[in-house]
């Protein structure tokens, strides 16, 4: 279970490089675009040279697309209303469970093709949060997503998780110390402490709650199709 | 205190507290391990951890003596089971469960562990849930069964810190996994290293710290490397004194036998009992007030009328 985590930073490219690394990689991908249109996520997986599309397509990549179905649930009928897995949205009491069930139906394996694999991308967890989703509600959808995915059919499981620069309310950080406390990676993106900058882009921070003494703090700086890593005051710039 | 640990004698209640940055799953493990190995019926709650996870290193003798209860695979019912969290957690809940399945195993002392409490402490509150732990411990002799030992994993980052020292407070020992010092988490090649503080709680009122830097092997052996003991005197006595507002006042405020008679026989100058009430009214000579003037020798004393040139 890998977390990542954007902390007053944008971390979408996380999710860019996650979505096509899997699809090149031959996984089958379920994907939860909560955020962002899933033509824009076209558009960047392009630039990188993966056709989201095509995978659709063949099957091997499914998509809830967040934005189109939270439409659907403010506009449509009320038939419409009780067969969305958005239902939260009208029914709090609802929860996330058929959100999850329409994930579990996503990632039943099929006999037409042989994938290498299975993973479920979600982008962002916090939506639901902002959405008024009760933490504990939360915690269970995502327990049950690691159970489906990393014990069941043995795959991994990437969450994005936005939290503000400053002003972290305490609802906040238990679900990112919950979700923390069970996830095998965590990546953590923020900007520098010393403000933007042309030629670093922020600090990315990898470790591993299960072995703390293994953390690796790199400085990234985006390029037009790839990122740059390099440690900490060793970019161009300054040497 | 920690060295016994590690040999898996545990006390009747312990608690461990860890956070993300230092986590004290593999502790858990190790610990469940020990006491599965000294010949205790363990019984596992797992709410965080699947079977095979918990028992990652285990050999497949000892998982085959120890019973699991699986609370991680269906815990609020989705998959059309019975979930555990879903039902308020009653006072005996555990207890129950726990006699239900140690009743056909025979008389091996039993012991009860949480991976983590934190699941039940989200669900239920803090109240029910000692509620339940406190019936698990205390009640089991009533019933029947053996001696019954509760080994929990708490995370003390994801819950306020009142509830975490509700839990806490009804432990006999907690072991809390702090941040090792740098030198050692460089030298941590080894294996597995976690610094370690354990505080017990003693039946007479004394309380012990022990600082431990503790190693865990590949097989999740503890072991225990250079401990540092603190004892402090009379614990609870400390923690009364500290939070007694009345401690340093510079006045008494309670009275001895004496005090408090003197008290009662003095009449304050205000006060109109009846005997002085009947006086005043009555008019009596005795209380009708006097002048006496005594001059001094050295008065000089005018016979004349000291307002005469007012013209009056």
């Amino acid at each position: 279970m890998y977390l990542l985590v954007e902390k007053g930073t944008d971390g979408g490219f996380l999710t860019h490089h996650f979505i096509t690394s899997y699809i090149r990689g031959g996984y089958k991908v379920c994907f939860l675009a909560l955020t962002q249109s899933f033509g824009h996520y076209c558009s960047v997986a392009q630039k990188l040279g993966v056709s989201l599309q095509a995978a659709r397509d063949r099957g091997q990549l499914v998509v809830f697309e967040g934005l189109v179905e939270s439409l659907r649930i403010m506009v449509g009928t009320a038939s419409q209303h009780e067969a969305s897995p958005l239902y939260f949205l009208r029914n709090a009491q609802k929860g996330l469970m058929d959100l999850y069930l329409w994930v579990k139906g996503a990632m039943e394996p099929t006999n037409d093709a042989d994938w290498k694999g299975s993973v479920l991308i979600v982008d962002d967890l916090s939506c639901f949060s902002i959405l008024s989703v009760p933490l504990q509600a939360i915690l269970h959808f995502v327990h049950y997503l690691r159970i489906l995915l990393c014990v069941q059919l043995q795959g991994d499981l990437v969450m994005l998780v936005a939290t503000a620069d400053d002003c972290v309310d305490e609802e906040e950080e238990f679900l990112l110390k919950s979700l923390s406390h069970n996830s095998t990676v965590m990546v953590h993106v923020e900007g520098l402490s010393t403000g933007a900058c042309k030629e670093v882009h922020g600090q990315m921070t990898v470790a591993s709650p299960r072995k703390p003494s293994n953390v690796q703090v790199y400085q990234y700086k985006l390029l037009d199709k790839a990122i740059q890593l390099f440690p900490r005051g060793t970019s161009s710039a300054v040497l | 205190m920690l060295s016994e640990l590690c040999k898996g004698v545990l006390p009747q209640f312990t608690v461990i507290v860890d956070s993300v940055e230092n986590s004290g799953r593999s502790l858990f493990n190790s610990l469940v391990k020990t006491t599965a190995m000294r010949g205790d019926l363990v019984q596992v709650f797992h709410f965080e951890q699947s079977k095979v996870e918990l028992t990652a290193g285990f050999e497949d003798g000892l998982v085959s003596q120890m019973l699991f209860h699986d609370c991680f695979s269906d815990p609020v019912g989705w998959n059309c089971t019975e979930g555990i969290l879903n039902e308020p957690l009653e006072r005996e809940t555990f207890r129950e469960m726990v006699q239900k399945s140690a009743g056909s195993i025979g008389s091996r002392p039993i012991t009860v562990a949480f991976d983590s409490l934190s699941p039940l402490l989200w669900a239920n509150g803090w109240p029910r849930l000692c509620h339940a732990l406190h019936s698990l411990v205390s009640q089991h002799s009533k019933h029947g069964m053996s001696s019954c030992r509760l080994l929990c994993l708490l995370h003390c980052d994801v819950h306020p810190s009142g509830e975490t020292a509700a839990v806490c407070h009804m432990a006999n020992t907690t072991l809390t996994v702090l941040t090792p010092p740098p030198k050692q988490a460089l030298s941590s090649s080894v294996g597995e290293m976690l610094q370690i503080e354990a505080s017990a709680c003693r039946q007479s009122g004394r309380g012990a710290v022990e600082k431990a830097t503790v190693t865990l092997d590949a097989d999740l052996t503890a072991n225990v490397l250079l401990p540092t003991m603190f004892v402090k005197e009379k614990l609870t006595e400390d923690v009364n004194s500290k939070n007694d507002p009345t401690a340093d006042l510079p006045f008494n405020l309670r009275l001895s036998d004496d005090e408090r008679c003197a008290r009662d026989g003095l009449v304050l100058p205000f006060y109109i009992s009846a005997k002085r009430k009947q006086a005043i009214l009555q008019g009596a000579d005795a209380d009708e007030g006097q002048i006496f003037y005594l001059p001094d020798r050295e008065d000089d004393f005018d016979e004349e009328d000291p307002d005469d040139d007012l013209d009056i």
